[in-house]
């Protein structure tokens, strides 16, 4: 009985609609394609097209404008197609190129144009946002002062990211950029943050397995994943970073924190590139076009901490630049470091040796600094990076095979120990009091009776005693964010018990060795 | 006539027995001064040494049984420990499961709400889709009819009617 | 001076138009062009009716089937 009734009133609605229906005749601004190749179109007419404007090819194609001339506009195809000639009409739609956004995106894999490409349902929105959008405004901001914590000890402790804040990732490849990455998003699980993950010119390959690490640590049902793969047309390419920004700053306007991953900003300087020269436009250092430096300052501008009166939420970006041999000085790597609010800088060198994340602690930097972190992990970190220095100094001459005072090889042992303490294996985010706990241990030099090599295996020891006895001791300082001299009594006074407990086992076990070794 | 006899089985005769007998009387004597003593002293140190690891042999056994006294009572003790400890975790899995029932029965108490929602909306939605098929049939029969059944006249007329428009519009 | 040059237009109707029709059409569209207008005449009959003018600037489009494609649009997302 209900379905009729439905129906009925749908019949009655349709009909009502149409009897008010103006017939019109319909007036478009148009042009004429008198050129195309490359993906690139030139199109005689269009007197009143704006820059950035989509055009209507018919059929679902779609070319952005990039070029005005007086009478010749230049624009670039959006979907790779071979069905269009010169002679063909290119209509105006007077829109900017926008993308669906909302909370319907969370865990889906989407392209630049919010189609989707993991197969499931389409993305439906009542939200439009175009893909472009001025960045919010000085008077709309406010300090970073939030800690964004990527779980990483080296990060978190010397080079903490706060919310809203710019960071750069750099290296050389295969060094762990985007494995750092990733792992601030797996971090960000329970902490109410929103994360894009923007691909561009990627192997398919290497996207998938970030999306299979994310689903695999539950990491997924927060990220939106935006993938312009290598094998896409080059203007996708260039649009992405944009439309992963667009998607993130509906949250950000919403209140939320976002944390926005560019992997990486180096392909997409070269999709530019190829963009601009069939463009015609002139070339400068390297190739690149005059705007290059443009493309990335606008993107990255979009990335703030809002002022309470602005909802308060923050978008903090990760940029990630790819160097070629280690040379910082090139175009887009200088570029991008003026542009962000310091770098995180990942040498090849140190990651062949072992030290991994093998981020280099005495040229990366954070221009937010103890701003953004807790009152405990600014207390235990503020010498570790002045110790690590001074270890870095003195390691120099032990290749001498030269004789040491007693106070160099103190020096030598407590920076061997720390840089040991400071990695971590792939995927496995640390807390808070974690980081804090271990550094308090190392910064006070405690564990120089263990070797080198057994300090990680000694200090992960130690975290299981103090789960099975201790518990309350770092959920305190996960609580409270705050080290107090008693707390740090308290860790010295564990980790004596935790030592005395391993040297009387370990007496026991040797004695019954020896006794039933003699007997025998 | 015993000096005859004496000294016709001996073939001594009595002073030099007794001179012999003095002499073996001078030599026990001397042999055992100076080897009597030392022999003493030896056999009494040895008796001492013996007496030394008959006490040695006692107290290592005294320790050795100490030791595995020891031991016992450790072992004795771990296990008591361990006995604690099964307990405790035994304690700690039933309120485990107390916990996971109790959030288990809360979930399903969301999860059907949430199907509730779900239900509604779709709804919604299909009503949408109906309303779109319909219009799309609808004009799909327009054109379908306007296609058969225009004529070069209403052809005519339509134009006249555009170019009239467009020439008030100032085309 | 030079007599400006005339505007190419493109004429695309679902019948062919008799030259009372072309004339009608070239004299709107002259109007307001210096120099007059040269007509290129084409037919596509899924247009169903109507014409469409392209001048190269703009497209003036007043066929049946852009008419049926609007209807259809609004009905289906009437309440969007």
């Amino acid at each position: 009985m209900e379905t009729i009734s439905v129906y009925g009133s749908i019949a009655e609605e349709l009909k009502n609609e149409v009897r008010a229906f103006r017939f019109e005749n319909k007036l478009s601004d148009a042009g004429r394609i008198v050129a195309c190749g490359d993906g690139v179109l030139t199109i005689a007419g269009l007197p009143n097209v704006k820059n950035g404007e989509l055009l209507y090819l018919g059929g679902d194609k779609y070319a952005l404008v990039m070029n005005l001339e007086r009478d010749r506009v230049g624009a670039i195809l959006l979907n790779d197609t071979y069905e269009l000639g010169e002679g063909d009409i290119a209509y105006s739609t007077g829109k900017i190129v926008g993308v669906p956004v909302g909370d319907m995106l969370l865990g889906r894999v989407v392209n630049p144009l919010g189609a989707p490409l993991d197969g499931g349902k389409p993305i439906v929105s009542k939200k439009y946002r175009p893909v472009e959008a001025p960045a919010p405004a000085i008077f709309d901001r406010a300090g970073v002062n939030d800690p964004l914590l990527t779980g990483i000890k080296a990060i978190d402790s010397m080079i903490p990211i706060g919310k809203g804040q710019r960071e750069l990732i750099i290296g050389d490849r295969q060094t762990g950029k985007t494995a750092l990455a990733v792992d601030t998003i797996i971090n960000q699980r329970g902490k109410n943050v929103v994360c894009v993950y923007v691909a561009i010119g990627q192997k398919i390959a290497s996207v998938n397995s970030v999306i299979h690490t994310l689903k695999n640590h539950g990491a997924l049902d927060y990220t939106v994943v935006v993938c312009s793969t290598a094998s896409e047309s080059a203007p996708l390419q260039y649009i992405a970073p944009y439309t992963g920004t667009a998607i993130a700053e509906e949250f950000m306007h919403a209140g939320r924190d976002v944390l926005i991953v560019y992997d990486d900003l180096s392909k997409h300087a070269v999709a530019y590139r190829a963009i601009s020269l069939l463009l015609k436009r002139p070339s400068g250092r390297e190739a690149y076009p005059g705007d290059i430096f443009y493309i990335h300052s606008r993107l990255l501008e979009r990335s703030a901490k809002l002022s309470e009166a602005q909802g308060g939420g923050s978008l903090t970006a990760l940029p990630i630049i790819e160097t070629l041999a280690g040379d910082i000085s090139a175009s887009i790597p200088t570029n991008v470091i003026s542009i962000t609010d310091g770098q995180i800088y990942l040498e090849s060198e140190l990651f062949r040796s072992g030290v991994r994340p093998a981020v280099n602690v005495g040229l990366s930097v954070s221009r937010v600094g103890g701003a953004a972190q807790c009152k405990a992990m600014k207390k235990v970190s503020g010498k570790v990076r002045l110790d690590l220095a001074h270890y870095r100094e003195m390691a120099q001459f032990t290749q001498f095979g030269a004789e040491l005072d007693s106070s160099t090889k103190a020096i030598l042992g407590k920076g061997a120990r720390l840089t040991e303490i400071l990695k971590q294996r792939q995927a496995s985010p640390v807390s808070m009091s974690h980081t804090v706990i271990a550094l308090t241990v190392m910064m006070n030099d405690l564990f120089s009776d263990i070797a080198v090599r057994d300090v990680n295996a000694a200090m992960d020891g130690f975290f299981d005693f103090l789960e099975a006895n201790h518990p309350d001791l770092p959920a305190r300082i996960e609580e409270t964010q705050i080290l107090t001299d008693e707390d740090e009594g308290l860790i010295r006074e564990y980790l004596s018990a935790y030592k005395g407990n391993v040297a009387r086992i370990s007496d026991e076990i040797r004695a019954l060795q020896e006794k039933s070794g003699g007997k025998a | 006539m015993s000096d005859c006899l004496l000294a016709g089985i001996l073939g001594l005769d009595w002073r030099d027995f007794l001179l012999h007998l003095l002499n073996f009387v001078i030599l026990v004597a001397i042999v055992g001064l100076l080897v009597y003593k030392p022999v003493i002293r030896f056999v009494r140190a040895r008796r001492d040494e013996i007496r030394e690891q008959e006490k040695t042999h006692d107290e290592k056994m005294k320790e050795a049984e100490e030791t595995k006294q020891k031991y016992t009572s450790l072992i004795g003790s771990a296990e008591q420990e361990i006995a604690a400890k099964r307990k405790e975790a035994d304690e700690e899995a039933a309120k485990r499961a107390e916990a996971a029932l109790a959030e288990a029965k809360e979930r399903a108490e969301k999860l059907l709400a949430e199907a509730e929602e779900e239900a509604r909306q779709e709804k919604v939605k299909a009503v949408a889709a109906i309303r779109g098929e319909v219009a799309e049939v609808a004009v799909l029969i327009a054109s379908g009819i306007l296609d058969k059944e225009i004529t070069p006249e209403e052809n005519a007329r339509i134009i006249d009617d555009c170019l009239k428009e467009w020439d008030e519009n100032n085309a | 001076m030079h007599k400006p040059l005339p505007t190419k237009i493109t004429v695309i109707s679902a019948f062919e138009l008799d030259d009372e029709q072309r004339k009608k059409v070239e004299d709107v569209f002259g109007r307001k062009r210096p120099g007059g207008v040269v007509a290129d005449y084409l037919v596509d009959d899924s247009l169903i009716g109507g014409l469409v003018v392209f001048d190269g600037k703009t497209v003036y489009d007043g066929s049946v089937k852009t008419k049926l494609a609007n209807i259809k649009e609004k009905l289906s997302h009437g309440n969007d």
